[in-house]
């Protein structure tokens, strides 16, 4: 049973605690969700999971190894993939460019095999696109594995993301605030994805604002308010705790 | 059509060494590194591969080897540092690097013959010599192109926060990219050695690196075809404009600002998206997803 644990996690910005000794559990399996009012630091917490900002103290434990230390590919390495808050898609490349270059780390052929274009390189490459039109498919994209990236609906920029991170194959899935500017039908048809992908073992860790989205979703909810944790529990006794409330309305 | 080309080998020849440098500054901005060294290392291929065949009688092909071995051992060198640099910095360190070269070829008289330069270096590369090393080349960059290190080169030039987010070592690659442009560009002046009878500084430093990254902006930096294509048109220009005699850089220049402006990604690249849109929509309207899926691989 895998899962990722966050004990202690703090990071400063100047004087300013953006995360406060955070600790949680993320458990394979289950999509934990982590809320909070704009500015509670909730990116920053998958910035510091991914190690593209450092921790200032505390760990990240991934299957009992601390991750913390290591270079944000590692980290990518070692299991962990994740979404952007704002899109960042390869805009100039086709959709099923954008989702094979997250298999980039499943690639088993040498430089000296790449440089020569060896059979094993193109078999790779087909098992690759394979993979790929599978998942597009999954994710109700066929038609579009040939448009430019870039000129996708929003909706479906977010779409070809979610692929890209989970061609990865990862232990653990940081979603950044994945149905940002959805309307409620295409947010529930993430939310059904999210959950199978959470079905077949994968620990997904749900960043959010959205209340009712992330109550309907969540095993487990963790809220955030000025860098801190203030409330933890099933979805609907955390969202009911009073300091929540407070939060997100003001007392 | 024989005595069309007969009458224009020496531009053809042209055209072919301009193609090879290209790709060498291809490689490198594909990879998102901005390198300028191609010219610099050009310079050394050339009066390596010059020296091997005027003074050592060492035959063309090796001397052509050794040049491009020379500039993958430059390269090698020259990446670590890069290594710590990023974009415009990259572009100043580089430049530097070429002025340093160019300073060294002109002070260095026993080696390169200074000012006046290497002279009457058998000339011995024919045309199909040229045409076999671009083909080699084509196919080397082509392969490693559609492999995912050329994925991997796409997704860092875009976006690097993204490249290390799904595990792309961005180091490696940008070293690999600058290594292997390293290498041809020495093999692409070992060929201006073995080809122009002479090796003289005027030929390399800020005028080729001008000229090679004009090729690709013109051409594009995504598809092997962009900077061949760009090369192509833009030796044969100054040719054809002939007539215009002294405005000549003036429609050069002209023409890069207008296809920087109207075509950022160049010729070439414009056309290849322009085409894959018309074949996507010819695909959706024909047969929808199953044909999409299986026009992929």
């Amino acid at each position: 049973m895998t899962s990722l644990v966050l004990q202690g996690m703090s990071r400063r910005f100047g004087g300013l605690f953006a995360v406060r000794d955070l600790t949680l559990e993320v458990p394979s399996g289950k999509v934990t969700g982590l809320i909070g009012p704009n500015g509670a630091g909730k990116s920053t917490v998958v910035n510091l999971i991914a190690g593209l900002l450092k921790l200032d103290a505390g760990s990240v434990v991934l299957d009992g190894q601390d991750i913390s230390m290591l270079p944000p590919h590692k980290i990518a390495a070692a299991g962990i993939a994740r979404t952007f808050q704002n899109i960042r898609l390869l805009k100039e490349a086709s959709v099923l460019d954008n989702v094979m270059s997250g298999m980039h780390l499943h690639d088993r052929t040498t430089l000296f095999e790449r440089l020569l274009g060896s059979r094993k390189v193109r078999r790779q490459e087909l098992e690759f696109a394979d993979q790929a039109s599978g998942m597009l498919a999954r994710f109700g994209m066929a038609e579009y594995a040939h448009r430019l990236a870039g000129e996708l609906s929003y909706g479906h920029q977010r779409r070809v993301e979610i692929m890209r991170a989970l061609a990865a194959r990862p232990l653990v899935l940081l979603l950044d605030e994945p149905v940002a500017g959805m309307n409620d039908v295409e947010s529930a048809d993430l939310a059904r994805l999210f959950r199978s992908v959470a079905q077949e073992g994968v620990a997904v860790l749900l960043i959010e604002h959205n209340m009712p989205f992330v109550a309907g979703l969540c095993d487990h909810i963790h809220v955030l308010s000025s860098g801190e944790l203030i409330a933890s529990g099933p979805a609907d006794s955390a969202l009911r705790d009073p300091r929540v409330i407070e939060a997100y309305l003001g007392s | 059509m024989t005595n069309f080309l007969l009458s224009h080998q020496a531009l053809l020849n042209l055209c072919i060494i301009n193609a090879v440098l290209a790709l060498s500054q291809y490689l490198v901005l594909r990879a998102g590194v901005f390198s300028l060294a191609t010219a610099g290392i050009a310079a050394i291929g050339a009066y390596t591969a010059g020296n091997l065949m005027l003074r050592q009688a060492v035959h063309p092909a090796l001397a052509v080897l050794a040049a491009g071995l020379l500039g993958g051992i430059v390269s090698i060198v020259l990446a670590v540092p890069l290594a710590r640099l990023r974009g415009v910095f990259q572009a100043i360190a580089t430049l530097a690097f070429v002025q340093i070269v160019m300073s060294l070829a002109l002070y260095s008289d026993s080696l390169t013959g200074g000012a006046t330069g290497l002279n009457a270096i058998p000339k011995v590369v024919e045309t199909w010599h040229l045409l076999a090393v671009l083909a080699a080349v084509v196919f080397v960059l082509s392969r490693l192109g559609k492999s995912p290190t050329g994925r991997a080169f796409d997704t860092i030039r875009q976006d690097e926060t993204v490249a290390v987010s799904l595990g792309i070592d961005v180091v490696p690659h940008h070293r690999l990219a600058f290594i292997l442009s390293g290498c041809i560009a020495g093999i692409g002046g070992g060929l201006m050695a073995g080809h122009n009878y002479s090796v003289a500084t005027a030929e390399f430093g800020f005028h080729m690196m001008i000229a090679v990254l004009s090729f690709v902006i013109f051409g594009g930096l995504v598809s092997l075809a962009g900077p061949i294509v760009g090369a192509l048109l833009l030796t044969i220009l100054p040719e054809v404009a002939r007539p215009l005699a002294d405005n000549r850089m003036i429609i050069y220049g002209a023409l890069l600002i207008v296809s920087i402006v109207y075509l950022p990604h160049g010729v070439v690249d414009t056309w290849l998206i322009k085409h894959q849109r018309r074949r996507q929509a010819a695909l959706s309207a024909k047969s929808g997803p199953e044909a999409a899926v299986k026009a992929s691989s």
